[in-house]
Order: structure tokens, then C-alpha cells, then sequence
């Protein structure tokens, strides 16, 4: 059986053919549009990425990006009412996103609706309406998600402190999206039509129509609906090109909390790592995969299943456009400390620089990543997202290939050196959570 | 200036616009109407029988190379018997711990040698064990999963590991606002059958591994399962490859699933669970409604998304959307074999607790009186349910899931079919009036979990009898 599975690991050596077929072009107003047919289901998804995220942000103005995001479900000129009200009533799947790179905006709809989907992004795009009383109640929407998601939710804040530590003042990445309660109040009008005049400009925009739809019929709506929409006045900052290590971490830093609702102590450890599609940002997800994927992986099978010292451990590369990160986290098991656990990863991790990794171990890794790629095709909302993110984070829409490529080209050499480059570092955050020391058991 | 802006936009996508004209007058604005519709056909189910007696159903999605494969069995934690509150999710949870000659870690390896998974679980009134596989690797992941779900091993190295992230696993349950809530709602709304005796750190320590053995073997036994595959495979593909590693079996005895005791309020009552400290309070107000089965289901679904099932809902754009009280506001009815739960929860800012609250009654209030459900609301509230319900047979889970659904609860075999039609033909009326005597009339049971020193106060304010509780359902303050 041994001899069956080992077999199978095997990865062909060219991947399978996954492209998602598309188009591209480009409106005069700088609006690049990028279609991909799929009659699979009678749904067409409405994809529109804005090249904006929580880094663009200014000091004093944390979580504006997001914020800004809720302004945009708020109405505009010819479709002043809530962003759901008309997509709704037609069954749609709406919803929009923020993250530290980049804005999203989505709806799946019966494909008979695609107009009303790109009036309403066009309207958006160009004709915001932005006054006080919406900016009023979306700021404490905003404050109310920061709660629910952050404050309010055992470990919640722990990404905030993680950032800040690792990040240095001034790097795009050193607060997170969500912002500050302070700087969210601070947010004015003014702030707000700035950054619509900005950033909400069709030349920093794409727009990707995917699914059951007629490109030649879609053509016509989106020339009718964005072609007059103009570019934006205001220059668009040269994009930062992501540079590794462009920062310099040099000592550890160890930061100890105690919170109020934590079920039990915690512990992150992280490390500034290669930027998304960096050399070594492959190598890196394949050292996470034997590490910490499944009973038989180095890290968890010792730490868990083996001295069974931790509940769970996890290890994962946060892959990001200008800079990445690479965590550890673990929760220790009834009667071990957070403490331990590091001392246990350090020296699982030292011997693991000694001997590298086995071929199986990068192969079994190979197929993991291939067979993700295959599930991540599941639904058309998720090929249309990938086609905006290649395009906008790999300049280019047809990237799927090629990112798997970068998978199945790792060696056990390339995935040790990925390792050395990153964890080697003395440079890092150790993040201890715990409950207060009263409540402790 | 625009020189430069074109300079630094992405160059090759760019042509030089140098005098951009202002929106032309003539583009119409205006909300445009529908197109012509794409036909919709629902998919097609298959079914065979395996020689022991067990079902299998196929549904059939070739959009990707992937196969699930799910046994699904007529039991779970409604099994659990006093003092071994656990034993039906442990169980389930243990299967892949070592079966046939595989220890845990040789299962774990050879399935990530698949890139397959094989997972097992059990709900309230359900359990199975579920393939996901490759179609190129679906027969090794077959014999794996086989295996898991007819020869488990249960060892006992592994049971100590378990039992002990199990005990953590409570612990963390008992500090989240969400489970939270439903530690005590459970107990107030099934009493002292089933739900309401949580799993507890004792149970746990209490179950043996040869108390596993014999809740397995009484329970995953094939007359009392089903199988459901989905995904790029078909009837005659599969049906060889299940008899092959199934159909031997012996179909065994049903077990069955005892009757679930589900307690009705009499009279709407707020109960306090103190999280000090807490941001944000969680309220969830409560009570039994018809089930699928029932004539009342469709407009009380139709009724229930005009009220708070949606996020253009009444309960979301007045707590939401008006007050800014919180991130979001829902309302919804979720089914097991007890019954139909009816359910609206949000969670909070702390110092508007009360007035949220009261929000909540009010809308209650209101649609009884001076603002019934409108024709415009319900209509909405159908056009959102029929539009929407072709997207969902997307993806292989959805589509298993759903075959898992109409089996478990006994639905008609052409459910999906109802579906439209059912939503169709609710009237205004049918969805006022029933949402009206089913929920908005009717007495709840509400909880809150949040800072009670600073909120206690105001609910109270409120006028409903309060009583205050601890996780382990003991009154702390009768009000």
C-alpha cells in the first residue's frame, strides 16, 4: 500500500492543463476588461478590482480603504439606494472585499441580469453620491465589524499586534486593513471624495466579466455603461515594486499579552518572508506542506501527534505583493507552555536546516499544491477572482499555469535554501497570548 | 498633468487620451431591464442499490476532475447517552485515528500521497464519512475511506491525544460569544433530552474507547446509511467500485434515533450570560417553528426573508443600515430532526444593547400592526429566493450536500424540483399571516451574552422577566 501511494506522489512534471480561457481590452478611458465564457451554471459573475488596498492608506487614516469600500454599497447618482436593493431582488451574490493590496467588488447574477450588474458597477465607478449621514453610519458599521471580528472574538487583535511588530513604522503593511477605532473616526468628506477622485478611476480599475455570458452583447453594455467615465485627473502613485527583504529585521522581538477571554495561551512566531510570486515563496507554501500538513508531517507529527506538547500547530506563508510573512502558530496541550513550543520548533527547525528535506517530502508537497489548484476552480466567482488577481498581483490575466509551474519546479535544494533565507534570520515577532495570570489554571 | 498620469498608469493598456470628454448627455442611466434568460435545468439524480440493500445516488458534475463519496448513517449526538455526552462526536472523530493495518499517521500519509482527504463527523442527528478525491486517484482513496468506515481500530494512545484537545476544544467554546450563546439557548429549548447536556470536560473523561467500539457498531451499520457521490463519475462507474468494497456487508439492525423533547417559551424571556469585558453583547432570540414538512413552510420562509432573512431585510437596514448598532442583523430557520428552528441574532455594539433590543421587539411589534409585510417586500423576498436558486448547483458539495439533506430529513425525493414552485406560490397574505402567528406573536426565548455591569441594567429596563445564567445553566439572578 506504502509502495502504491508513494507511486502516486509522483507529479507529472508539466502540469495539467488548467488554464481558464479569456480576453482582454482595454476602453479608452483606461478600463481594462477581461472576459472568460463558462456556461456551466446560468449565473455571470461581475468582477471589478480597484488597485487599492490598506497600504495606500495615509498616516492618521488607518482602515479608510475599508471604510471607503462601505461607501461604495451606499447609492450613487442613478441608483441611490442601497447597493443590494436591485441585485438582491434578483438572486444575486453580492459582495466587495478589502485587503491590504487591493479593493474588490462582486455579483453573481441570473445571467439575464448582466446589465443591471454593470449599470450598477459603472454607476458606482463613476457617479458616487458621498454625504455626511452615510459616511456617519458606515463609520460605525465599520466600528461594529471591528468588534465583532477583532476585539470581540477570542485571539482576534492578535494580526494587529503581529503587523506591527514585524512591519516597521512607515512600511504599507505595519497596521492592518480593519484600522484604528481613532483614525476611522477621523475619516471626513473631504477624505473621502480624495480618495473617490483618486483611486475610483477606470485606468485603476479592471473589470472581469465571467461565466454565461455574450462577449459581444457584454461589450456593448460595458462601452455604454463605463466608456464615458473619465480617467482619473489626479496621477496614480508609481506602484511600489515588490523587492525582497526590502526591509531589514534584524533581532528577535518577543512580545508577552495577557486578554481577557482567551481560552487558553497561544503563541505566533513570524518572519519577514519573499512578497507573492517571489523567488521562494513556492518553496515556502512546500515547507508548510511537511512541516505541518497531516499526522506524518516533521513538525506537527513530533509536536503533536509524537511528544504531544501542542493541541495544534500550523505553519503557513502569507504571501503578499510587496512583502510576505511566514507564521507558525501553535496552541500548547493541557499542562505545556507556549515557551516549549518555540524551544521545540527551534530545534526541529535546526536539524531541519541540517538534512533538508527528502524528495518525497517535496513531492508529496508538489501534489497537495496541484490538486488545490484543480479544487480552486470549483465555482466561476472564483475563476473571475483569479483572473483579476493574476492580472493585477502577476501582471498578467493568463498566470494559472505558470504560478503551478512554480510549484512543480521546486527541488528539496530550493525549498531548504527558501527556508535558510527566511527562518535562519534571527529577525522575527514571537507572539505569547495568554489569559491573565489570576485566571490561569 | 494628465501627461503624467498616462505615464504612470500601466503603459501598454493605455492610449493617450488627452481631452476626455464629460459624460455624454445621451448614455442612458436609467436601471436597465433583464435580457433574455438562460435556460436552467436541474441535474439529474441516478440511483442504484448495492447487494447488501444500501442506496447509492449519483449526481453527475463534469466540470472538474473530483469525486465525493459520502456514507451518511441516521444517528449522532441525539445517541449520547447521560454521563457520555460526547461519545457519538468522539467516535466519528476517532475513525481515522487507525483502521484495517493502518495506524493514524499511515492513513494521514497515504491520503496526502492522493492529495485525497478522508474525513468523518457527526452533527446532532447525522454522521458521515466522506471521500474527496482526484477521479485519477479515486480507487486507493475508495480503500481508505472503506477501511475507515468498516474497520476502525479505536486506539486508545490516540483516544488520550484526542480527549485532551477535546477538553481545550470546550474551553475555547466557553470563551466565543457565538457558542456562547447556544451552550445556553440549547438547554433552554431541549431541556433535559439531548442538546442541552453538552459535551462537558467529565463526559469526555469518562468515555472509553470500548465505548466507541460498541456506539459504532450499533450505529454505522449500512440498513442505517446511505451513499451519495457527486462529481465526475457516473452510476455504472461507481456502483462496481462501492459493491466491491461495501457490498458484503451485512446490512445489521438500524438503531434509531430517540425523540427529541423541545420546549416552547410561554412567555418571551431575556436570558444574561455575563462576558466581562466583552465589545460587543450576542443576542439571539429563539423559538420552534413548522418544519419542511408542514403546509405553513413556504410562506413562512417567504415571510421570514422579508423580515430579517436577507440583508435588505427589515431587522438588517434598522439595526444595521439606520442605527449602525452593528455589523449585521439576520433572521433564519434551521431544521433537524427535532424541528424547524426559527432564529434572529446579531451581535451588538455594548452600549446600545438595550436599544438594539428594543429595535428587535419593535419590528416585532410593528409587522403584527401598523406595518404588515408589503406586497413590494414579499415579492422581493420570492423573486430573491427563485433568481438566486440555480447558482447554488455549482459546486459537488452543494449538490451532495443537498442529496445529504433530502435523506436525512425524509424530504420528497424531487425536493430541488418543489423548491421554485413552492416559493412561488406564496401570497402577501399567506406570508404576513404566517410569519405573524408562527414568530412575530409568539413569546421567545432570547440571550444575550456580553458585559453584563455595563448592559444588565437597561435590558432590564426593558420589561421582560430577566434571569440571569452561567454556562453551566445554573440562575446566577432571578429578575
Amino acid at each position: 500500500m506504502l509502495a502504491l501511494a508513494m507511486m502516486l506522489a509522483t507529479p507529472a512534471a508539466q502540469a495539467q492543463d488548467l488554464s481558464i480561457p479569456y480576453e482582454t481590452y482595454t476602453l479608452d478611458n483606461g478600463l481594462k476588461v477581461i472576459f472568460s465564457e463558462d456556461h456551466s451554471v446560468p449565473v455571470v459573475q461581475v468582477n471589478v478590482w480597484y488597485h487599492v488596498g490598506s497600504k495606500d492608506e495615509v498616516e492618521g487614516r488607518t482602515g479608510f480603504a475599508h471604510l471607503f469600500e462601505h461607501l461604495m454599497f451606499q447609492g450613487s447618482e442613478n441608483n441611490d439606494q442601497d447597493y443590494f436593493g436591485n441585485l438582491q431582488e434578483v438572486g444575486a451574490r453580492v459582495n466587495g472585499t478589502t485587503n491590504g493590496d487591493r479593493t474588490n467588488y462582486f455579483e453573481g447574477v441570473p445571467s439575464a441580469y448582466l446589465p443591471l450588474a454593470l449599470w450598477g458597477e459603472a454607476d458606482r465607478m463613476g457617479f458616487l453620491v458621498i454625504d455626511q449621514e452615510r459616511l456617519d453610519n458606515q463609520k460605525e458599521v465599520v466600528r461594529n465589524e471591528r468588534r465583532q471580528r477583532y476585539e470581540n472574538r477570542p485571539f482576534g487583535t492578535s494580526w494587529v499586534t503581529l503587523q506591527d511588530k514585524l512591519f516597521p513604522v512607515g512600511h504599507p503593511y505595519h497596521h492592518t486593513t480593519i484600522g484604528s477605532h481613532e483614525d476611522l473616526d477621523a475619516a471626513t468628506l473631504d477624505d473621502v471624495q480624495g480618495f473617490y477622485d483618486q483611486w475610483y478611476v477606470p485606468n485603476n480599475a479592471v473589470l472581469v466579466v465571467a461565466g454565461d455570458f455574450d462577449p459581444a452583447t457584454a461589450k456593448g453594455l460595458i462601452e455604454q455603461y463605463f466608456g464615458t467615465i473619465p480617467a482619473g485627473e489626479t496621477p496614480l502613485p508609481e506602484r511600489v515594486v515588490p523587492d525582497t527583504n526590502n526591509f531589514e529585521m534584524t533581532e528577535e522581538v518577543v512580545v508577552r499579552q495577557e486578554e481577557q477571554g482567551v481560552p487558553y495561551a497561544q503563541v505566533w512566531m513570524a518572519w519577514p518572508s519573499p512578497a507573492l510570486y517571489e523567488s521562494g515563496d513556492a518553496d515556502l507554501d512546500l515547507l508548510s506542506s511537511l512541516l505541518t500538513d497531516g499526522k506524518d508531517s516533521r513538525l506537527y507529527g513530533k509536536l503533536v501527534i509524537e511528544d504531544q506538547i501542542a493541541k495544534s500547530i500550523s505553519a503557513y506563508q502569507v504571501s503578499r505583493y510587496l512583502d510576505g510573512m511566514y507564521v507558525i502558530q501553535a496552541v500548547p496541550a493541557e499542562g505545556h507552555t507556549t515557551d516549549e513550543i518555540v524551544a521545540a520548533t527551534d530545534a526541529l527547525l535546526a536539524e531541519f536546516m541540517e538534512e533538508g528535506p527528502t524528495e518525497t517530502e517535496v513531492s508529496v508537497g508538489k501534489v497537495q499544491y496541484e490538486a488545490q489548484f484543480i479544487y480552486g476552480l470549483s465555482t466561476v466567482s472564483a475563476k473571475a477572482d483569479r483572473l483579476n488577481s493574476y492580472n493585477f498581483l502577476a501582471g498578467d490575466p493568463g498566470y494559472l499555469q505558470n504560478d503551478l509551474q512554480r510549484y512543480l519546479d521546486s527541488t528539496p535544494e530550493s525549498v531548504l535554501q527558501a527556508a535558510k533565507d527566511t527562518l535562519a534570520s534571527p529577525g522575527r515577532v514571537v507572539l505569547h497570548i495568554s489569559p491573565p495570570a489570576e485566571a490561569a489554571q | 498633468m494628465i501627461f503624467l498620469s498616462l505615464m504612470l498608469a500601466c503603459p501598454k493598456q493605455v492610449e493617450p487620451v488627452v481631452e476626455m470628454a464629460p459624460p455624454a448627455p445621451t448614455v442612458d442611466r436609467s436601471k436597465p431591464g433583464p435580457l433574455e434568460s438562460s435556460n436552467f435545468t436541474l441535474p439529474v439524480i441516478q440511483t442504484g442499490t448495492l447487494s447488501n440493500g444500501m442506496k447509492v445516488v449519483v449526481v453527475e458534475n463534469h466540470e472538474l476532475p473530483v469525486v465525493q463519496v459520502r456514507a451518511v448513517f441516521n444517528t449522532g449526538s441525539w445517541t449520547d447517552k447521560a454521563k457520555h455526552e460526547g461519545l457519538a462526536s468522539v467516535s466519528m472523530d476517532m475513525l481515522n485515528e487507525g483502521a484495517g493495518d493502518r495506524d493514524g499517521k499511515q492513513i494521514s500519509a497515504d491520503l496526502k500521497a492522493l492529495a485525497s482527504s478522508v474525513s468523518s463527523n457527526a452533527s446532532s442527528d447525522s454522521a458521515t464519512v466522506r471521500a474527496d478525491s482526484l477521479k485519477k486517484n479515486l480507487e486507493p482513496t475508495l480503500d481508505i475511506w472503506a477501511e475507515v468506515l468498516l474497520e476502525p481500530t479505536f486506539p486508545k494512545s490516540e483516544w488520550t491525544r484526542i480527549q485532551n484537545q477535546r477538553i481545550l476544544d470546550l474551553e475555547s467554546a466557553r470563551t466565543n460569544p457565538d457558542s456562547m450563546a447556544w451552550i445556553v439557548t440549547d438547554r433552554l429549548i431541549y431541556g433535559s433530552t439531548y442538546e442541552g447536556r453538552t459535551t462537558t470536560e467529565a463526559s469526555l473523561k469518562a468515555i472509553s474507547t470500548k465505548d466507541m467500539k460498541a456506539w459504532y457498531q450499533t450505529h454505522l451499520v449500512p440498513s442505517n446509511g446511505t451513499l451519495l457521490v457527486g462529481g465526475d463519475i457516473t452510476l455504472a462507474e461507481i456502483q462496481p467500485l462501492l459493491e466491491a468494497r461495501l457490498g458484503s456487508v451485512a446490512p445489521g439492525k438500524a438503531a434509531v434515533l430517540p425523540e427529541i423533547e423541545t420546549i416552547q417559551p410561554t412567555e418571551t424571556t431575556i436570558y444574561l450570560v455575563d462576558k466581562p469585558g466583552a465589545a460587543q453583547s450576542m443576542v439571539k432570540a429563539v423559538r420552534f417553528v413548522p418544519a419542511r414538512d408542514q403546509p405553513e413552510y413556504w410562506d413562512l420562509m417567504v415571510g421570514n426573508s422579508a423580515w430579517g432573512g436577507m440583508f435588505m431585510a427589515r431587522l438588517n437596514m434598522n439595526l444595521r443600515e439606520d442605527k449602525g448598532y452593528t455589523y449585521g442583523a439576520r433572521s433564519g430557520i434551521y431544521n433537524n430532526q427535532a424541528g424547524a428552528l426559527w432564529v434572529a441574532s446579531s451581535s451588538v455594539q455594548s452600549e446600545v444593547t438595550a436599544p438594539a433590543m428594543s429595535e428587535l421587539f419593535a419590528e416585532l411589534a410593528q409587522v403584527q400592526a401598523e406595518r404588515p409585510l408589503t406586497v413590494d417586500e414579499v415579492e422581493y423576498a420570492k423573486s430573491n429566493r427563485v433568481l438566486g436558486y440555480p447558482g447554488s448547483f455549482e459546486t459537488v458539495d452543494y449538490l451532495v450536500g443537498s442529496r445529504s439533506t433530502v435523506w436525512r430529513y425524509g424530504l420528497p425525493e424531487n425536493w430541488e424540483e418543489m423548491y421554485i414552485p413552492g416559493v412561488q406560490g406564496v401570497t402577501p397574505e399567506k406570508a404576513q399571516s404566517t410569519f405573524v402567528e408562527q414568530v412575530a406573536s409568539q413569546p421567545l426565548v432570547v440571550t444575550v451574552v456580553g458585559d453584563l455591569a455595563s448592559i444588565k441594567a437597561p435590558i432590564v429596563a426593558l420589561g421582560y422577566p430577566v434571569v440571569v445564567l452561567d454556562l453551566d445553566g445554573n440562575v446566577v439572578e432571578d429578575n
